[in-house]
This record gives C-alpha cells, structure tokens and sequence, in this order.
C-alpha cells in the first residue's frame, strides 16, 4: 500500500473527499485489505460521532415516510442485474428453475466441450478436470444450486455462478469476454471482508472452463480485471465485471 | 399500516425467548422482506439519529427534513442489500446519512459556487460556529470527552468535515494549514477516537 493513499482512510471515513477521489480510492481498497479494515474502523468511529448529535425530527416526517414506503419499490438483494432482470420479467414462468436449467446445460456443456478438447494434447490436464467433475456435478445438483449472472460493463463477456450455500461451493463460468490486450490476461477475484483472494488466470481465448470456487459464504462479489498475463497477486486495474454474491 | 399488522409485529417481538426487544439488524432484515410494521419500529430508532446528523451538516431544518426524508426512503428501498459485513444496521443507515447531507452541502455548493465565500470568510469565525454547537450539545458524554483528548489541530479537522462536511481541502483552508498536514490530522485524530471510544468493529 502507498503511503500517501493510506492516509487518506481518515478523510475518506469522513466524506471529506471528492467524487474523483473517492472513486478512486475505493480502487484502491480493493487491493489494500489493512486500508478496508481501517476505513471500516474509522466508519464506526464517525457514527458514534454521528450519534452523539441525536436530535429528534418534528413528528410529522414520521406520517410522511410511513405514506411513502408503500409506493417504493424495494431493490432486489445485491446488485441489480439488467439482463437476468429483463429474462425474468419477459418470461415470468421460466423463474429461477429455468435460470439454473440453463446455467447447468451451459456449464455441463462447458465443461464437457473442455474436456473434448483437451482430450489429445493435455492428458494431465484432462485428469485435472475429471478429478474436478465430481465436484462440479454436485454443485450443479444441490437441492438450493442457483444462478448469478453478471454482464461485463461494456456489456461484453458474461459471468455465471452457478452456487450452492449449502455446499459453500460454486461453479464460474465467464463467457464472450473480448480477447485482452496484448501481453495481459484476465484473473478472476473471490472479493470479501479479508479483501481480494485470486480465483486464477482465465483463459484468454474467451472460452473459459468452469472453475470450482470454495468458500464464498462470508464473501461479497466475484470480479474480473486485466492483469499482466503472469498474473497479480492483488488486483491492479479497475474490474471489467462484477458478480455480487448477495443475490 | 393496519392496526392489526402492527400489534402482530409487537406481539411477535414480545414472544422472543429472551423477552428481548428486537434490535435494528432483526429489524432490517424484516424489513428487507418487505414489512411496513418492521420499518415503523426501526423508524424509531433511526429517525433521531438521522436527522440530527443531517441537521448538524445542513443546519436548516426545512432542507434537514427534506435529506432525512430522502435517506429513510433509500433506507427502505436499499434494505435487501445490507449485509452484517457491512456494520452495525444503524451504522450503516447513519453513514448513509452522513452521505447523503454532504452531497446536498455539495450540490448547494456548486450551484452558488460557495467554494469562493468559503475561502473569503474567516475561518475563524466559521469554525468556531460548527465545533461550539456541536461540543455543547454532545449528548455523548464518552464522545465529549474523547473529543477533547485531541489536539486541537486533530479536533478542528475532524470536526469541521464530520459536522461540517467540508471537504479535507477546505478544511485545510479553513484553518490555514498544509493539505498533507490536515490529510493526517483526519486519519490519526479519528485513531485517537477509536482508541479512547473503544470501536473495535
């Protein structure tokens, strides 16, 4: 972490910072879990200062908000995601058991389409993927296995999860991501209370096999960013996608 | 709200083993499933500490009413995204509070470009306005007292952008001193805060 940024951590508890600023900045949390540690300590600590000024609203704010709830719509759990939100409201019957057919079919399809190619030139590698297809199934068919879906945000590549909290397991696949820039990969991020661990390199051919991923119970999102094609060990750009695991 | 919807929801808290009342995350994540009775209850508890907040920031009360409206209804409406990891359900509503009155300390800001009226009043007279009401309306005797544990460069810095919400760069103009010196004032005079208040989240 640089110093200079880490100092920001107080300004930026405090809202005393600009839009471009703290923009940036939250970059910069991402790949400095001592930094998010202290920013959400010195969060708490201006709440307290928050509270000690107390003061209570004139009584009628009290009418006003209760009429107005009932007309608000409330958001969906974690981040809104505008194609899974069309799908559904299109075809209100399809619901959620269609979202994990499909996601199956796509990720078992995905899997197996790996599994072919690779056959001839990768046998080690083959033994990899079939060690893990066991694994894989049993995520696909636990009984509360369901689907996030992500779109990148230029809307090119897509991201799934099929997941089972059950399992504390789930299944990412990343699909139609446009090919990286030259010399660079894309690494996909499990991002959560610890900061980001690294999932790996995905392919950068655009057709990624599914990747099993352990432990997402206490993590918040899954994110993708260009890195050099060796890899980072914290993320160094900004994501390219993000899957909220609050759905 | 019915009547009969609220006093379930009473009934219900009274039946919890402990006879505990329910706290405000118990609160939201009822809320989150979309129950008005939850919402009343946890209006209780957040509305005081919302508008104060956003009165100490804003000052005036009708524009106060107006912010505290609007960051109860995004309360509502944000309600199935929190997340324990998050903190604290009132932490998390009062950060957004905070928010919420400096963007529109902001917004009013740029609209009248008071940015140059800030510069050109005494910082003097200025900081003495925001750290004298709030010093002498604590209602936190801990707060008080920690606060007064700083230094008083630390004090002032962490005052004028909390309460004041300014920016740490018109804090710095404000009391005359180097953007990196009041850049560490913030971050090590909160420290002292978490220390002395004992804020272990």
């Amino acid at each position: 972490m640089s110093l200079d940024a880490h100092t920001l951590t107080g300004a930026y508890a405090l809202d005393a910072v600009d839009d471009v600023e703290r923009r940036r900045f939250e970059q910069h949390l991402l790949g400095c879990p001592g930094c998010a540690q202290e920013v959400s300590e010195l969060r708490a600590t201006a709440v307290r200062l928050g509270l000690a000024v107390t003061e209570q609203p004139p009584a009628r704010l009290h009418d006003r908000v209760l009429a107005e709830i009932s007309g608000v719509r409330q958001d969906r759990p974690g981040r809104p995601v505008s194609h899974r939100a069309r799908l559904t409201a299109r075809r209100p019957w399809l619901g959620r058991v269609g979202a994990v057919a499909a996601a199956i079919a796509l990720a078992g399809a995905a899997a197996l389409g790996v599994l072919v190619a690779r056959a001839d030139h990768q046998l080690a590698g083959t033994r990899a993927q079939l060690a893990q297809a066991q694994p894989l199934s049993r995520v696909l068919s636990a009984p509360d296995a369901h689907t996030i879906t992500a779109t990148a945000n230029d809307d090119e590549g897509t991201a799934t999860l099929v997941v089972s909290n059950e399992l504390d397991a789930g299944i990412l696949t990343v699909s139609a991501m446009p090919s990286p820039p030259a010399g660079h990969a894309y690494q996909a991020w499990v991002i959560g209370p610890d900061g980001p661990h690294s999932v790996g390199l995905l392919s950068s051919t655009g057709a990624t096999p599914p990747r099993l991923v352990h432990g997402l119970r206490d993590e918040s999102s899954i994110a993708v960013t260009v890195e050099p094609a060796a890899g980072s060990l914290a993320p160094t750009s900004i994501p390219v996608l993000q899957l909220d695991l609050a759905s | 709200m019915s009547a009969a919807v609220r006093s379930l929801s009473v009934r219900r808290a009274r039946d919890t083993p402990q006879d505990q009342p329910p706290t405000p995350e118990d609160l939201l994540t009822q809320v989150a499933r979309g129950s008005e009775a939850a919402f009343q209850q946890l209006y209780d508890v957040v509305a005081g500490p919302v508008f104060g907040v956003v009165r100490k920031v804003l000052r005036d009360v009708a524009q106060s009413e107006e912010v505290t409206q609007e960051v109860l209804l995004e309360l509502w409406r944000t309600a199935p995204r929190y997340r324990s990891e998050q903190g604290s359900a009132l932490g998390w509503t009062l950060t957004l509070a905070h928010r919420r009155a400096v963007d529109r300390v902001r917004s009013a800001q740029a609209r009248t470009d008071r940015e140059r009226r800030v510069g050109a009043m005494s910082a003097e007279r200025e900081f003495d306005e925001v750290s004298e009401t709030v010093i002498t309306h604590l209602e936190h005797e801990q707060v008080r007292r920690c606060l007064d544990s700083l230094t008083d460069l630390q004090r002032e810095a962490v005052t004028l952008a909390y309460y004041g919400g300014h920016t740490y760069p018109e804090v710095a103009e404000l009391l005359g001193a180097p953007l990196g010196t009041v850049k560490t004032r913030l971050r090590d005079g909160l420290i002292r805060l978490r220390d002395c208040m004992g804020v272990d989240q």
